[in-house]
């Protein structure tokens, strides 16, 4: 199997078809759109500004793939993309997000595929107690969260990820937790 | 260390980044791993911050719908490929600073043949012990459109396959001003070469 950079030559190599090209990235959207959407779900709450979302970082990264530095990591690349995408949408919606849990409780029906498969999935008490709270945080701290926590990341690729200095970050993820802790309560 | 001092370092603490870069760093988590041992309070309050961690982290993966798999797909299929964009804008980047460095190469090798009057020749000669050397410059100066031209293609070639195939390093003004740096060394490495002939031709040149 291709990796993710030669799959960003092929698409960018000035050979075959411009068929050929999106072929590759077809491919490289195949491998990835799965943990984007989950990152952006976990950022804004709600399955329908995730798919949105998902699918404007996507086209973001096509539109601006000549741009991509070969040998650096393309997903971390796509995280800065979607992380960014998704802070300024949460700056224009202004209002916290409708949390999963409120939707769930509300008993508000989720129309299309991806919300019935969400509703399959059982999470832990405790799981939504945090994950409301988190959708409740102010955006560049839901951002440092979800990065950290969701999808792992260490403090210095967030920092590299968000652009942001290692200290910011620091006090960001210190700050909603603490915040977090005190709306979930004790656990 | 008391629960006051202590509780604000909790979160750090568990971080495992408590004092990083202060001199103090092994030292606050050894004192605050003294305390906890000792406080049932602050202990609680890191069990807390673990347990929300542990929360967090156990919230499971979404699912996506195969849907937004073929949107995302015939969305990127109605934009233009990226390689076409590429090589258009390369082309174009390539032809500017083409054109730009071309204009200000021959210039430079129309002016400077005027400054070099036959005093300053005959100082350069002086200098350099070198018979002749008004003629040999006003020559390699009048061949130096030709040169130039030779080297800029040959150069601006390979640049460009650097640039728009291996792609290892970004087309930066830094890199350009580089081969520029280069095409001049290459000049004066074939002049310097090229005063360094034998004396019968220059001879044969008077």
């Amino acid at each position: 199997m291709r990796d993710d950079s030669e799959l960003i030559s092929l698409c960018l190599a000035g050979r075959g078809s411009p068929a050929d090209h999106r072929d590759a990235f077809d491919a490289l959207v195949a491998r990835h759109y799965r943990g984007i959407y989950n990152m952006v779900y976990r950022m804004l709450g709600n399955s329908e500004d995730a798919a949105d979302l998902t699918q404007e970082t996507f086209l973001r990264v096509y539109s601006r793939l000549d741009s991509f530095e070969l040998g650096r990591s393309f997903l971390a690349w796509m995280r800065t993309i979607a992380s960014n995408l998704c802070i300024d949408h949460l700056r224009r919606r202004g209002v916290p997000a409708v949390s999963l849990d409120e939707r769930l409780e509300s008993g508000v029906e989720e129309a299309d595929r991806a919300a019935a498969l969400e509703k399959q999935v059982e999470l832990a008490e405790d799981s939504r107690r945090v994950l409301a709270a988190v959708q409740k945080l102010p955006e560049k701290q839901r951002a440092v969260l979800v990065l950290r926590h969701v999808e792992g990341l260490k403090l210095e690729e967030i920092a590299e990820t968000l652009r942001m200095p290692l200290g910011t970050v620091k006090t960001m993820l210190f700050r909603g937790r603490a915040a977090v802790r005190e709306m979930v309560g004790e656990l | 260390m008391d629960c006051s001092r202590v509780q604000p370092l909790l979160e750090e603490y568990f971080e495992g980044t408590l004092g990083e870069g202060r001199l103090a760093a092994p030292r606050s988590a050894e004192l605050v791993a003294d305390h906890l041992a000792t406080c049932a309070r602050c202990a609680a309050e890191l069990h807390q911050i673990e347990r929300t961690v542990a929360a967090f982290e156990a919230i499971p993966q979404v699912v996506p719908s195969r849907e937004l798999l073929a949107a995302i797909t015939s969305r990127v299929a109605e934009l233009p490929a990226p390689r076409e964009r590429r090589t258009a804008s390369g082309w174009r980047w390539v032809a500017v600073t083409a054109a730009i460095s071309m204009a200000a190469l021959g210039a430079i090798s129309y002016l400077l043949p005027l400054l070099i009057t036959e005093r300053l020749a005959a100082d350069i000669a002086a200098l350099g012990k070198l018979e002749n050397a008004a003629i040999l410059i006003r020559e390699w100066f009048a061949a130096a459109p030709a040169i130039l031209l030779a080297l800029w293609v040959t150069l601006g070639k390979l640049w460009q396959w650097f640039a728009l195939t291996a792609r290892a390093v970004a087309p930066t003004v830094g890199a350009y001003l580089a081969v520029e740096v280069g095409i001049l060394c290459a000049i004066v490495f074939v002049l310097h070469a090229r005063s360094r002939r034998t004396p019968a031709r220059q001879t044969l040149l008077i």
